[in-house]
């Protein structure tokens, strides 16, 4: 064998950093937008939302339309794979990326949307979501997630008042906790298989050496990581305040990118911690996340039932689906794929339409309490009737694409379950089944108070319609065409990759 | 024309709706004329579609239909999922689409008066009928299912917003329970997707050759292919038509629904198990004790035209599921399930009637009613013979008239008082004479009085009943009970709202309690001479259903017969 130069190892880098042009524009335009910063020597600006808009449309015109495709699918030796899932999280990464930044040029009076600091905090986000997406080697995935999270820290602190430093602090210390844990594990899994990379044959070989006992402890600080960054429980715990305190366009860009690409991350892991490769652990993986998967629905939905105010209902919601694509990346090793990636897709939708509808009922009442939106569906139909589909998509009836991602993911479960006879696996379903219910139960919490009580008090303010009121329509009317039309959706995530 | 007319029935309406949506607000008084004709359009389809049906009743299976690609998905490991527009008309369905246009018609003129927000109701009025009509019209499961959600929602807020005091606790109510059962028919839909495959698509997807011109060879054909294993898993098309379903042979041999599949869950066989969810799902629906207790909330909360709707047509949706979907798809387990189904029939005609007896309201008297006679339609469905299933689906029908027609009774009080107490009144027949006969006759053709249609279901049920080899001989007697007690609590109502001398709670009611108006005459009287006409002359419906009927019992005989062969291969 011949011995791999330096000069080698470059050259293959070289030749392989045009698979990388995505993550390259992105990096590009965070870069100018530091740039506009400086010139405008820190002062707010509207143009760096158009910089990093332009920036991510070439990105993702790029991606879509003029991508390359490497001769192997493992690139930067082993570090970053080029594959169909990696794409799907880049796509659907900038999607939402684009989604926030139109929707945060939009937001009038608030501070953020002028502050450059906000689009390059942004703008890092995505870049970690992208390369943790692309990636199984564990260091590459140590790198995204910190790039993710270091980025999430910062902007959870935007608003610089109390209760964002409260939340923010919460969740560095919950963050610091769950990557000091997950580096510990992978300086032992170094230490004894001498590689990070899952897909090397000495890794496993290596790690299935080690007593079982041991190989659950390092796949736990693993497990913990992902769950932290999904939102799983039990390490959901920072999300709601996060939450209600980030702003807005930003909670609608955490409640889906980056619990994308963490999920993509347990699905290539699915992948590879097959029964052939880890014999031990394999049964484990197959208990430990359907375990995680119906904690998840079930604090999620339950903890839902109780809460007041919009913003907080969306949040547990938004852990409920956290559930649901846990499941849908878990089912995908074993029956299909494209479960996981509608559900990605349309969780996508619904979140950005509710979050969009919630802040412009906000605006308009002046609270995002459910129980002060009394009687508002009258002043309002338009907007309330949009919420109204949006809801019963986060419920998954018909007829909306909600309907079409549940049914399908739960058919991928249902499969794995009669190919497996796992009850974890069937469990997990059935409770994702009927916790439809409860769902139901606090998503109509919101058209029922829009609808069916009455005020007769109405501070009407209204305002001239804005792109963003566009922005939602449309993504409604996507939610109904991927209902009757669910194969062209199909159709088009095929034809990316 | 023809050929397309069941897709007018759907759209329509549908089309109406948005029309409504759409209306200016300074012109919502005609969100009424808009829907009367929209349904009058609908009723005048309807009965074209009567005539049509009955020169094409001799063809096999369906009179009329209509066929779409409407998506597939190519999802890998789980196969091709497809799905068709596909809604059709036999002689299951025939009687319920024509009750549907007529129910749906009265329901607009019974929503005449409706003030409040006009537009709001009118659209969800017409959206519940175009899915109320497509649910009846689906022969693909996903499709049906489609239809049968979408009821839920457009239902939800005619009762949660039109309704009366504790409108929000019915609705939300009747929200979830229904929900609940649909989800359970989701689970089994879930199942057949991952079970079954459609011959004819597949053969179409993979290219096996036409050699005859023959559906059913050629769906051999590919059947035996794919058991042979020349056609590969993931090649099969899964598409979910009703009427290739029932064929045991599109089940796949080592799949989930297989017959030899003898994994058992808490001691039930996988196939019974789903047809217990789907019994379950549409249980609720029908209702069937002891799922029924959304039921008599709803009633009493929703406005009178609602509880029409409510009782008149959403009711037989789920003895309709029943016979269309659970019974032919599941023959092994309904056959040995068919003595519960039996049983719970029979405990919702007694239970239901005793109920009644006790209650103090006159709508939720005539809610239990349905309960009892809901009761007669599973124990019709669970003798699986020609007399139990034709008199189940005529219990439906005539249920479908004289359900109604006391609902809009108890509404014309109603009306009038804003007090539907029965101890609150007696001896109006001296201050409302015209409506005291109507309501008489009313009663007498609910308790199934000899010449009215009731008394010909309940008849037809009750023969097959006792001639059926699924059914204890005890429980068509414990039936009987049943309608003595129906006797009991309509005559006892009678005397005690009706006759002897005139007392009223308050006495500022006496002028309010005027007779019958021209418009309350419209309402009622066709739907009195329709049960008469209905008693006298069964052939008319009988000669609809007899041939979708046997068709049926003789499917789920083979089919049944076919199961235990293999089975036991």
């Amino acid at each position: 064998m011949r011995e791999v130069t330096i000069t080698d190892r470059l050259s293959s880098i070289s030749e392989q950093l045009p698979y990388l042009l995505p993550e390259g524009l992105v990096a590009i335009t965070l870069l100018a937008v530091v740039l506009a910063n400086v010139i405008l020597k820190g002062k707010d600006h509207r143009v760096y939302g158009w910089i990093t808009l332009v920036g991510l449309l070439i990105a993702i015109g790029y991606l879509c339309f003029f991508s390359l495709t490497p001769p192997s699918s493992t690139l930067f030796f082993g570090l970053i794979q080029w594959d169909q899932h990696s794409q799907y999280v880049k796509v659907i990464a900038l999607l939402g990326t684009i989604l926030t930044t139109l929707w945060s040029l939009s937001a009038s009076n608030e501070k953020f949307r002028s502050k450059g600091e906000y689009y390059v905090l942004v703008l890092g986000l995505l870049l970690g979501a992208m390369f943790l997406g692309a990636s199984s080697h564990l260091l590459m995935v140590y790198l995204a997630l910190e790039t993710l999270s270091l980025s999430g820290y910062l902007a959870t602190h935007l608003k610089e008042d109390k209760r964002s430093a409260e939340s923010s602090m919460k969740y560095l210390l919950f963050g610091a906790v769950s990557s000091g844990v997950l580096l510990y594990s992978l300086s032992w899994v170094y230490g004894v298989t001498g590689t990070l990379n899952p897909l090397s044959p000495t890794f496993w070989s290596q790690l299935n050496g080690l007593p079982l006992l041991a190989q659950i402890v390092l796949g736990l600080g693993v497990t913990f990581a992902i769950a932290f960054k999904i939102s799983a429980a039990p390490a959901h715990l920072w999300a709601p305040d996060v939450y209600e305190t980030a702003p807005l366009p930003l909670v609608a860009f955490f409640s889906v990118v980056p619990k994308i690409a963490a999920a993509t991350l347990l699905l290539r892991l699915g992948l590879v911690v097959s029964p052939e490769t880890a014999p031990g652990l394999n049964s484990y993986w197959g208990t430990l996340w359907p375990a995680i998967i119906v904690a998840t629905l079930l604090v999620g939905n339950l903890a839902a039932l109780l809460q007041g105010k919009a913003m907080r209902l969306m949040t547990y919601s938004s852990i409920a689906h956290s559930g649901f694509l846990l499941l849908a990346a878990l089912a995908a090793p074993w029956a299909s794929v494209d479960a996981f990636r509608i559900y990605g897709l349309v969780y996508l939708i619904m979140n950005f339409a509710a979050f969009g509808l919630i802040q412009q009922l906000h605006q308009h009442t002046g609270t995002d309490r459910i129980s002060q939106w009394k009687g508002w569906g009258q002043q309002l139909p338009y907007p309330a009737i949009l919420l109204l589909v949006v809801m019963i998509a986060l419920v998954g009836l018909p007829p909306t694409a909600g309907f079409i991602a549940k049914l399908i993911t739960l058919s991928a479960v249902f499969d794995v379950y009669s190919h497996t006879e796992s009850v974890w696996m069937a469990w997990a379903g059935g409770i994702g089944l009927f916790s439809t219910v409860v769902a139901l139960f606090y998503y109509l919490k919101i058209p029922y108070f829009l609808f069916f009580k009455k005020n007769e008090i109405f501070a009407t303010n209204h305002s001239r319609i804005s792109y963003r009121e566009v922005l939602v329509s449309v993504l409604t009317l996507l939610l109904l065409i991927g209902f009757f039309r669910s194969d062209l959706m199909l159709e088009a995530l095929n034809r990316l990759f | 024309m023809e050929d397309k007319l069941l897709s007018y029935l759907i759209f329509i309406p549908l089309i109406a709706a948005a029309l409504v949506v759409f209306l200016p607000s300074k012109q919502a008084q005609f969100a009424r004329w808009v829907a009367l004709v929209a349904t009058s359009l609908n009723l005048w389809l309807g009965a074209g579609l009567y005539f049509l049906f009955q020169g094409a009743e001799d063809t096999d299976g369906l009179a009329l239909f209509e066929k779409q690609a409407w998506f597939t998905l190519d999802l890998g490991g789980l196969g091709q999922w497809s799905a068709d527009y596909f809604v059709g008309v036999d002689g299951i369905s025939i009687t319920m689409v024509l009750l549907s246009v007529l129910i749906m018609w009265v329901g607009v003129i019974a929503s005449w008066k409706v003030q409040t927000k006009t537009r709001g109701y009118f659209a969800l009025y017409l959206l519940l009928t175009s899915s109320v009509l497509g649910s009846f019209l689906a022969l693909d499961l996903l499709l049906f299912y489609l239809f049968f959600e979408f009821m839920l929602l457009p239902m939800y807020f005619l009762i949660g917003i039109w309704g009366g005091k504790r409108r929000e606790y019915a609705s939300i109510k009747f929200f979830l329970y229904t929900l609940v059962g649909s989800l359970f028919i989701l689970a089994v839909i879930i199942g057949l997707y991952a079970s079954t495959y459609h011959p004819e698509a597949t053969g179409e997807y993979v290219g096996v050759e036409r050699t005859t011109d023959d559906a059913l060879s050629y769906a051999r054909s590919v059947q035996e292919d794919v058991e042979t294993g020349m056609i590969a898993q993931d090649q099969l098309v899964r598409k979910l038509d009703l009427t290739q379903l029932p064929d045991p042979r599109n089940t796949l041999v080592d799949s989930v629904l297989s017959i030899t599949n003898h994994a058992h869950w808490l001691g039930w066989s996988l196939r019974g198990l789903a047809f217990l969810l789907l019994l379950i799902g549409f249980g609720i629906k029908l209702p069937m004790v002891p799922l029924h207790t959304w039921l008599p909330d709803a009633h009493v909360e929703a406005s009178t035209p609602i509880s029409v709707v409510l009782a008149g047509v959403l009711l037989k949706i789920g003895g309709y599921g029943l016979l269309r979907i659970a019974y032919p798809i599941f023959p092994d387990a309904a056959v040995s399930f068919s003595t519960w189904v039996a049983g719970f029939g029979v405990l919702s005609i007694v239970y239901g009637a005793y109920t009644a007896l006790a209650q103090t309201d006159l709508k939720k008297l005539i809610a239990y009613s349905s309960v009892s006679h809901m009761g007669f339609v599973l124990l019709g469905i669970a003798a699986l013979n020609t007399e139990g299933v034709s008199g189940a689906i005529y219990q439906m029908f005539s249920h479908g008239f004289i359900s109604p027609l006391l609902f809009l009774l108890a509404g014309v009080l109603y009306d009038r008082t804003h007090n539907r107490n029965i101890a609150d009144y007696r001896g109006l027949g001296q201050v409302m004479p015209k409506y005291t006969a109507v309501i008489g006759v009313a009663f007498f053709a609910s308790l199934g009085l000899p010449g009215f249609s009731g008394f010909i279901a309940e008849l037809f049920v009750l023969i097959g009943a006792f001639s059926s080899e699924f059914v204890p001989t005890w429980m068509p007697f414990v039936a009987l009970l049943g309608i003595v007690l129906g006797a009991g609590y309509y005559l006892w109502t009678l005397q005690r709202m009706f006759f002897g001398p005139l007392q009223l709670r308050q006495s500022s009611w006496r002028e309010s309690l005027t007779d019958l108006t021209p418009r309350e005459y419209l309402l009622t009287l066709p739907l009195v001479i329709a049960a008469l006409l209905f008693g006298l002359f069964p052939q008319w419906v009988l000669n609809l259903t007899n041939g979708g009927v046997s068709r049926l019992i003789e499917g789920v005989t083979n089919n049944q017969a076919l199961l235990q062969l293999l089975e036991n291969l």
